[in-house]
């Protein structure tokens, strides 16, 4: 077997996704430090990720729920980013010290985000970069906030521009029950519109809201088993929109 | 060996109609971000479908990956490759998380050929006619491969399983599943050909 046989079947046993976490991060290594100066393998590597993509169509289509494309079109346009996920330690360190600090935040310019609830392909650094750039705007003199209350310990904020946009910090947040999460609410008369799910980290919460929260009255934070379309049951935390 | 190869124009033209597409939506278009996810989206839930095995599960990969999409088009490189191939192996690589993280494959009953259809009161799927067609050829493609060499790639792609897991469950030695995996691979290419040559796109007619 040649040198470049080996890479080769690292190349596709990476395409395939056939490597486990730990051999896969050393298999893409010794793929980038090869193709750094293997024409031939560049070329072969990205060939393959377009056979892995015809090999996506061996599986049948399967019709696709219209409420999914509602529901995807809702959060594309900003309603509903997803949550938070956990960061690795340092990182969620940092973002104690920033929610701490947090007094009047107003986020001016944030494209949709989403950071997936599973994690796996976000990166730490992406995700950091997120929430800098969820508090970067310090001191806006319009920005209001309201302040949630609840039965459980912790503060939770939800910080935001009138006709922008919006961010609920959280520092001390106790975490929801096991296998639950935490649903943000945005209350207009008896109508709840869903606005984010979010599970504290080290009590630690960072969500931004891409909703214009000063057409609504009320906040509601209500515990789920995963993200619903209407609140299955009381909140936890709430609080007053002023007019 | 019946040469399955596409007319390359067409698949030309899908590759640039949708990256004109994901060039709008990097921008904030709205459209061209339907226009992607209705193209794409039956075949990444029933990629997510099949791989994960569970309706629910596949569903919530399929958000997660287009809500990526729509957030993180600016990050697509047409130098590594089509939107297509980009879009898919997204959907693939969360769908073979979930079945490693939830143990998913307990809950796996045999895969059909065809998976019973949802109980949404949709008629049928609607795909583009280019991928109607490519599935045509993959799954003759899939059926001139030596037995041997498609159930290693089935195994390993289609039900999620590791290289190692592969070598257990067919009996073989790990290098075995390597070896045949690189040639099934190689010969997928060759009997399908691509709209991506190389770490260049070639366009027509230049």
């Amino acid at each position: 077997m040649t040198g470049h046989e080996r890479i080769e079947e690292t190349i596709a046993a990476v395409v395939l996704g056939s490597l486990d976490d730990a051999e896969r991060a050393g298999a893409e290594r010794e793929i980038l430090d090869h193709t750094t100066g293997c024409a031939s393998c560049r070329s072969l590597y990205a060939q393959m990720r377009e056979t892995a993509a015809d090999l996506a169509l061996a599986a049948p289509a399967r019709p696709v729920p219209e409420d999914l494309e509602r529901r995807i079109l809702a959060r594309a346009k900003g309603i509903v980013p997803a949550a938070v996920t956990p960061p690795p330690r340092p990182v969620s360190k940092r973002l104690a010290g920033i929610a701490a600090a947090v007094v009047l935040i107003a986020v001016g310019g944030l494209a949709a985000i989403a950071v997936s609830i599973s994690g796996q392909a976000d990166r730490a650094e992406d995700r950091v970069a997120l929430m800098a750039r969820a508090l970067s705007v310090v001191g806006q003199p319009d920005a209001r906030r309201v302040s949630l209350r609840g039965s459980a310990p912790g503060t939770l904020v939800l910080a935001y521009q009138p006709g922008g946009q919006a961010v609920l910090i959280g520092s001390n947040v106790a975490a929801p029950q096991a296998n639950r999460l935490f649903e943000l609410w945005l209350l207009k008369g008896s109508a709840a519109t869903p606005a984010g799910v979010f599970r504290p980290d080290d009590g630690v919460v960072v969500l931004p809201v891409n909703v214009d929260v000063g057409r609504f009255d009320g906040i509601a934070v209500t515990q789920e088993r995963r993200r619903v379309a209407a609140p299955t049951g009381a909140p936890v935390w709430s609080g007053t929109v002023a007019p | 060996m019946t040469d399955l190869r596409p007319a390359a124009p067409i698949g030309d033209l899908q590759d640039r109609r949708d990256r004109d597409a994901i060039g709008r939506t990097a921008a904030g278009d709205e459209r061209a971000f339907v226009e992607l996810y209705r193209r794409y989206a039956p075949a990444a839930l029933g990629l997510a479908g099949r791989v994960i095995g569970d309706r629910s599960l596949a569903e919530e990969v399929l958000q997660e990956v287009f809500v990526s999409v729509w957030s993180r088009a600016a990050t697509y490189d047409e130098a590594r490759g089509t939107v297509r191939s980009w879009l898919l192996a997204q959907v693939h690589h969360r769908s073979v998380d979930a079945v490693r993280r939830e143990s998913a494959q307990r809950r796996r009953v045999a895969q059909p050929a065809h998976l019973p259809p949802g109980d949404d009161p949709i008629e049928g799927v609607v795909e583009d006619a280019w991928l109607v067609t490519r599935r045509v050829e993959v799954r003759g493609a899939m059926a001139a491969l030596p037995d041997e060499q498609r159930e290693v790639i089935e195994r390993q792609y289609l039900d999620g399983l590791t290289q190692a897991q592969v070598s257990a469950a067919m009996g073989i030695p790990l290098g075995t599943v390597k070896s045949r995996t690189l040639a099934a691979m190689r010969r997928m290419r060759a009997l399908l050909g691509g709209t991506f040559e190389g770490g260049e796109l070639q366009e027509q007619g230049s």
